[in-house]
């Protein structure tokens, strides 16, 4: 008899896998690891031989098994059940997730600092570079116990050593003096507005303003229940959801013309903000629309002052502090422009350039050398 | 395709399955054959022609030396027409840059490397193929004049790309005539599951640890560290191996075949000879009958033991990969399995169990620095921070956030690693039948669930053998 429920369930569960999954809805999306989903393989001879068709057809068997997140969810817990105190690179901390990024990879960062200094030298203008370290850095407390990560700041002072004709901006301390606070997001790699804003008074210094108090915001609660990349990443579910903040002068927004790409194609709109993201899965692309190769944003801020800021995603929690300082703000992502730097804007209109990446992103992205001009 | 893959679990194993027990008893090695062929070809989509083309040969020079049985000449001639294309099919497609790398430092030379693709699963099929022919010469089996049966066995897809290496006269009558019941099917299910689970759940786990202890420079790990990293690897290595087997004789068994064990506890060893004799045993088996034996084995001289021994041990080390570091491997348990032979065994024998047991172990764990590191200097480097040299102290933090979070699978694959899992369902079976009857079910369906969630989520899910 328990021979043969013993057959029974495992053909069952061999039978049932596949029936269910092609029975399911076909996903083309997902929400939860926000990445489009492996689509059917294309047939021929040609992929076939490449045995490209047969990972593709991996791919496509994994993606589109019935149930997938929840699958990964229970792999996560069962990770947890077993001690693991960490899952894909995904840290377990103390009511948050923390990415363990990938030590500093000399072949990629050493070429970004060079272009970097080379873009100074060939544009004269006055450049800077901030270095956002991450939550591994600044939250090493919340680590799990014993874990270790490796040393950001000492990276960032070794990227200032190298940096010629720019100026490191370096934020660590800072965030270091209110690493007890909601500075970065609990599920998410990014920092938060708040976290950005210490930042941004670390960055005053240097650019040559003097920042707003804290005082000087008022706090929107916009997003809320926002599970990050860190929540899809590791599949650890336990974590309370952040909160997405927006933080509005009290002055006022001031008038805000925000130009999306350029040309034909351009799509403008008077707010930074994009609501609509709030009801979505990935809620950090409410700030400038998530990934755009360029946009431009002209303030209700006196002076005529314009800065130039290249950048990954950290720049969205930042710029909107900056916006009070300059009357245009362009704002370039090398990783998805397509035309070169000089031929997407005009440096000379800028007084000032600054970079903004996090650590991980300049360990690993070596678009950022695109801004060589020669 | 692997078997911990969900391709195979959920869409090629049903589906072939189903046509397999659907299909009439006369056809039922045709479809085998045609899907060993799907299944090898889904790995090597173009290098089938040279596992189909190798198989083919062998079954002529079966039937040429059947036909030729009263002439030990022809025989001879077929034997070692046989052995040499198939050494060579090895040579060119698993040691050609090995060789060239070799020639080009000794003499100077300036070959170029051509680069070709290891085939997967390339020294078992041809080591599967060859006993066909070496046991046709030595007269152990009766000749396969049915071209379909003996390519089915060949192109057996539980057994073709990472073993057991069954030889023909294992498997000579079940090729024609095997039967699948509920026992053969039962007992293929549990094999197979507990297989699946001992790879997903145990070595890759425990191996994403070593994974990450092996890719740090051996100046920045602490004696623990080291020490912990390569247990994490032996673990690793023997329930991704033995999972495997064990997925492969539970697939054959679910087919009707028999193939033989290929491990038995191999860490419960007491002596290097007996890991041998527990550890890949039909690899070992096959060296013995088919080299060692032949050469004189132990009935000669001295001398010419030892000869044999090292000629076995060198071709076994160098079997598993195409580097220097894997004939140092295999070199390094022959020289010890000699010294055990002639002298040490004696004292051996003497100590109390546990230190035999103990000497045994160690002498394994540090052979797997061996095949782990095929650069040299890497290799030295991390024994020496095993014993303290050069290493990054004792203990430090980073070491107990290794041995904390992993300890639960640590301990799990110790247990695994003996007899006493399978000892207490033996004694739950003989106390309580009812409730053996109720769990092994339950458990069975346990282990595919959360072996399947593991794989959906699989970030690390490697195929260890790709060099053999």
């Amino acid at each position: 008899m328990q021979k043969k429920i013993s057959v029974a369930v495992f053909a069952l569960i061999v039978l049932a896998v596949p029936l269910i999954s092609f029975a399911s809805p076909y996903r083309t999306f997902s929400d939860q690891e926000n990445r489009v989903l492996a689509s059917f393989p294309v047939f021929n001879l040609q992929e076939v031989t490449s045995k490209r068709f047969m990972s593709g057809f991996g791919d496509f068997v994994s993606d589109h098994i019935f149930a997938r997140d929840n699958w990964m969810a229970m792999k996560a817990f069962f990770t947890t059940l077993t001690g693991a105190r960490d899952n894909k690179g995904v840290y377990l901390g103390k009511d948050c997730l923390i990415e363990n990024i990938a030590e500093p990879n000399p072949s990629v960062y050493k070429p970004n600092v060079e272009a970097i200094s080379a873009f100074a030298k060939q544009t004269g203008k006055p450049v800077y570079l901030l270095l956002a370290p991450t939550a591994a850095e600044i939250e090493r407390s919340r680590l799990p116990a014993f874990a270790t990560t490796w040393d950001q700041n000492a990276f960032i002072g070794e990227v200032g050593h190298m940096l010629q004709g720019a100026q490191l901006i370096d934020t660590v301390d800072v965030l270091r003096a209110h690493a007890d606070e909601y500075i970065y997001y609990r599920t998410d790699h990014h920092w938060t507005s708040l976290g950005a804003y210490y930042a941004y008074t670390q960055a005053a210094h240097s650019l040559g303003f003097k920042p707003l108090a804290l005082s000087d915001y008022s706090v929107e609660h916009a997003g809320q229940d926002f599970d990050g990349t860190l929540y899809s990443k590791s599949g650890y579910r336990s974590i309370t959801p952040d909160v997405i903040d927006f933080y509005h002068p009290a002055a006022g927004d001031g008038t805000v013309r925000l130009v999306i790409g350029s040309g034909a194609g351009a799509v403008t709109s008077d707010s930074i903000y994009f609501r609509n993201w709030l009801s979505a899965k990935d809620k950090y692309s409410a700030f400038f629309d998530g990934k755009q190769p360029l946009e431009t944003i002209r303030t209700g801020a006196t002076g005529g002052k314009k800065l130039l800021v290249i950048k990954d995603s950290y720049a969205h929690s930042l710029v909107p502090f900056l916006m009070s300082h300059y009357s245009e703000i362009t704002m370039l992502d090398l990783r998805y422009l397509t035309d070169s730097v000089q031929h997407t804007v005009k440096l000379n209109e800028y007084d000032q350039v600054l970079f903004v990446y996090n650590i991980d992103t300049f360990n690993t992205d070596t678009s950022i050398q695109n801004v060589n001009l020669q | 395709m692997v078997f911990s893959s969900l391709t195979f679990i959920y869409v090629f194993l049903p589906v072939v399955m189903a046509i397999y027990y659907a299909t009439p008893k006369k056809y039922k090695n045709l479809v085998l054959l045609l899907e060993g062929m799907l299944f090898y070809a889904w790995g090597e989509p173009v290098y089938i022609i040279v596992v189909m083309a190798s198989t083919l040969m062998d079954y002529f020079y079966g039937r040429l030396m059947h036909r030729h049985r009263e002439n030990p000449h022809v025989m001879k001639s077929l034997l070692i027409i046989s052995v040499v294309s198939n050494v060579g099919i090895l040579a060119v497609f698993k040691y050609s840059s090995f060789l060239i790398a070799n020639l080009n430092l000794i003499f100077h030379l300036n070959i170029p490397d051509p680069h070709i693709p290891l085939p997967v699963g390339v020294s078992f099929h041809t080591f599967q193929s060859m006993s066909y022919t070496i046991d046709m010469y030595m007269g152990n089996i009766a000749v396969q004049n049915n071209v379909i049966n003996f390519c089915t066995y060949v192109t057996l897809f539980p057994q073709m790309v990472a073993g057991p290496i069954v030889r023909y006269s294992e498997v000579e009558h079940e090729i024609d005539k095997r039967v699948v019941n509920l026992e053969t099917l039962s007992a293929g299910v549990k094999l197979f599951v507990i297989g699946l689970a001992k790879k997903v759940l145990l070595a890759n786990n425990i191996g994403v640890v070593w994974d990450t202890i092996r890719a740090l420079p051996a100046q920045r790990l602490t004696v623990t560290g080291a020490w912990f990293g390569i247990l994490c690897f032996t673990f690793q290595i023997f329930f991704d191996f033995s999972g495997y087997s064990d997925m492969a004789v539970g697939l054959g068994k679910m087919l009707g075949f028999d193939f033989p064990k290929n491990f038995n506890y191999p860490y419960l060893a007491k002596s290097i000879s007996d890991f041998w004799r527990r550890w890949h045993i039909t690899l070992g088996m096959w060296f013995r009958s088919f080299v060692y034996i032949p050469l004189g084995g132990n009935r000669c001289s001295k001398p010419n033991q030892v000869r044999n021994l090292l000629v076995v041990w060198f071709l076994t080390g160098l079997w598993h990969g195409a580097s220097w570091n894997f004939v140092m491997w295999g070199l390094y348990f022959g020289v010890i399995i000699i010294c055990e032979k002639f002298f040490l065994n004696r004292y051996l024998e003497r100590l109390p169990s546990i230190l035999q047991h103990a000497y045994a172990f160690f002498l394994i764990v540090c052979g797997w620095v061996l095949f782990e590191f095929d650069d040299l200097g890497r290799l030295f480097a991390f024994f020496g921070a095993m014993f303290g040299i050069r290493s990054a102290g004792l203990i430090d933090s980073q070491t107990i956030y290794w041995i904390y979070t992993n300890l639960l699978i640590f301990a799990v694959c110790a247990v695994f690693s003996t007899a006493l899992p399978a000892r207490l369902a033996g004694l739950l079976h003989k106390k309580s039948a009812r409730l053996f009857a109720v769990l092994t079910p339950v458990s069975q369906a346990v282990a595919m669930i959360v072996s399947t969630a593991y794989l959906v989520d699989a970030s690390y899910n490697p195929f260890l053998y790709f060099r053999f």
